[in-house]
């Protein structure tokens, strides 16, 4: 049987969008392969997240529910996730946070190997070939899993989110597994939640982002022209580190990626760990005073100048587009 | 150990942030997590990695360590006599197949150039910018 296996990122009682690239590619595979694909979700009150997954147009949603679950951790999770998939031949999550984290531990009680944020997926006969970025973008490899199980998680920019499709799958209820030694080593303190009313970072149809250059006036400046434009904001990796904004804004390498309409970089200077999280940007605009900054060779338009006179005068600008 | 049977006993933190306590058999930890901050307890052994703010004045304390410690700000360099000492230290150099009789369960087929991305123009101004975001790239 040659099925796909979705794993859905479901927290605070929503489906996370991530789940719906991953759905976008086991249709694909599962095309390919001729087989169907199932949704896996896990948590303490999963079985809220099981309707709207059953929209999706898969064969089966695999529910496992269980107290013990109630804060994700992959220890606690991958023992179920790694029963479950004993039954399929690709096992795939989103590449966010939670995809990268869970997967590869999934992967290694397998024994299975592991493709991580793909950015294609090429049927080539009955076998897939999977594209992924390899040195920081600078280049594709094309590669294919030799395991009897196939890992893999998916970029969330090059899969398009799946609409609702088909009827309704079938919700069934799945055991929940232990998570042996592993589990019982890691234990919850706290969570200390940041709330964030803006669009998703990966998936904001505009991003707006900051460098070091802003320093401690980085979202005193950024809000107002995010405000604008209904965008996300995020930022280099040196103006995280320095404690300018929030971690979790970072876009790159080691942070999101993003690939949105729209995006402006303001006092980045674009290293190249930095480009490749947001070179497939549609549009890129850069604001930076060095005029011969990295950034501006993946420029689409880029001002030459003092930031602080120019985004407060561009904010204005755009607000008065926007009301007229 | 085999590569399993560790995967299967120890749980990892990925990226931790400077540990907050150690304590005997354990360790509290903060790690940055998507909408905000998780603190974790792990106990030993575990496998734990750490960004570079590890090295912040008063990140690490161990049961040895002063609280009213601080080490200098920035990067803790070594100390010259324990660089000399490092050098003189043995290389030993193993082969692969010598550790693990595994095989790769991936293989590249083939390799590709990204699409080349062209750089655009330099605008002189704000206005100049929206004139072109509207006109030319409709982006807004």
């Amino acid at each position: 049987m040659a099925n796909v296996l979705v794993v859905a990122e479901f927290s605070e009682g929503k489906v996370k969008k991530t789940t719906h690239s991953a759905v976008t590619f086991a249709r694909t595979a599962a095309a390919a392969l001729g087989g169907t694909y199932s949704i896996l979700v896990l948590g303490s009150n999963a079985g809220t997240a099981a309707d709207e997954l059953s929209k999706l147009g898969a064969a089966k949603v695999l529910v496992a529910e269980d107290a013990k679950l109630e804060h994700y951790f992959a220890e606690t999770y991958a023992p179920t996730v790694a029963a479950v998939a004993k039954d399929y031949a690709v096992v795939v999550a989103a590449a966010s946070a939670f995809g990268k984290d869970l997967l590869p531990r999934v992967a290694g009680k397998l024994e299975a190997g592991y493709a991580a944020d793909i950015t294609d997926v090429l049927p080539s006969g009955s076998t897939l070939q999977y594209k992924r970025p390899m040195y920081a973008g600078n280049a594709f490899g094309i590669c294919v899993l030799e395991s009897a199980i196939q890992v893999v998680t998916v970029r969330q920019s090059a899969f398009a989110a799946a609409e609702p499709s088909g009827a309704a799958a079938a919700i069934e209820k799945v055991a929940v597994v232990g998570g042996g030694q592993a589990a019982a080593r890691i234990e919850f303190v706290k969570f200390d939640q940041v709330k964030n009313e803006r669009p998703e970072l990966a998936e904001a149809r505009v991003v707006v982002a900051g460098g070091r250059a802003l320093k401690e006036q980085f979202y005193e400046l950024l809000n107002p022209l995010a405000d604008t434009l209904s965008a996300a904001i995020g930022a280099s990796r040196a103006a995280c580190d320095n404690g300018y904004c929030a971690p979790d804004l970072q876009v790159g390498q080691t942070g999101k990626v993003v690939a949105p309409g729209l995006y402006f970089a303001v006092g980045i200077s674009g290293a190249i760990q930095h480009l490749a999280g947001m070179k497939s940007s549609k549009v890129i605009v850069t604001i930076n005073k060095d005029g011969d900054a990295p950034i501006f060779q993946v420029s689409d338009y880029g001002i030459v100048g003092d930031l602080f006179k120019i985004l407060p005068e561009l904010t204005e600008k755009l607000k008065a587009i926007k009301a007229g | 150990m085999g590569a399993r049977a560790l995967l299967e006993a120890l749980p990892l933190l990925l990226p931790g942030l400077p540990a907050r306590e150690l304590r005997a058999g354990s360790l509290l930890v903060a790690r940055e997590v998507d909408g905000g901050a998780l603190e974790v307890r792990v106990s030993y052994p575990a496998v734990v990695t750490v960004d570079l703010r590890v090295v912040a004045p008063t990140s690490v304390y161990s049961a040895s360590t002063d609280k009213a410690f601080k080490y200098n700000e920035g990067v803790r360099f070594a100390p010259l006599p324990a660089i000399m000492q490092a050098r003189k230290k043995p290389l030993d150099t193993k082969n692969l197949s010598d550790l693990t009789s595994e095989k790769p369960r991936i293989r590249y087929v083939k390799y590709e150039a990204p699409p080349a991305r062209k750089a655009g123009s330099k605008v002189a101004d704000v206005d100049a910018l929206l004139d072109k975001l509207k006109n030319e790239a409709k982006a807004l």
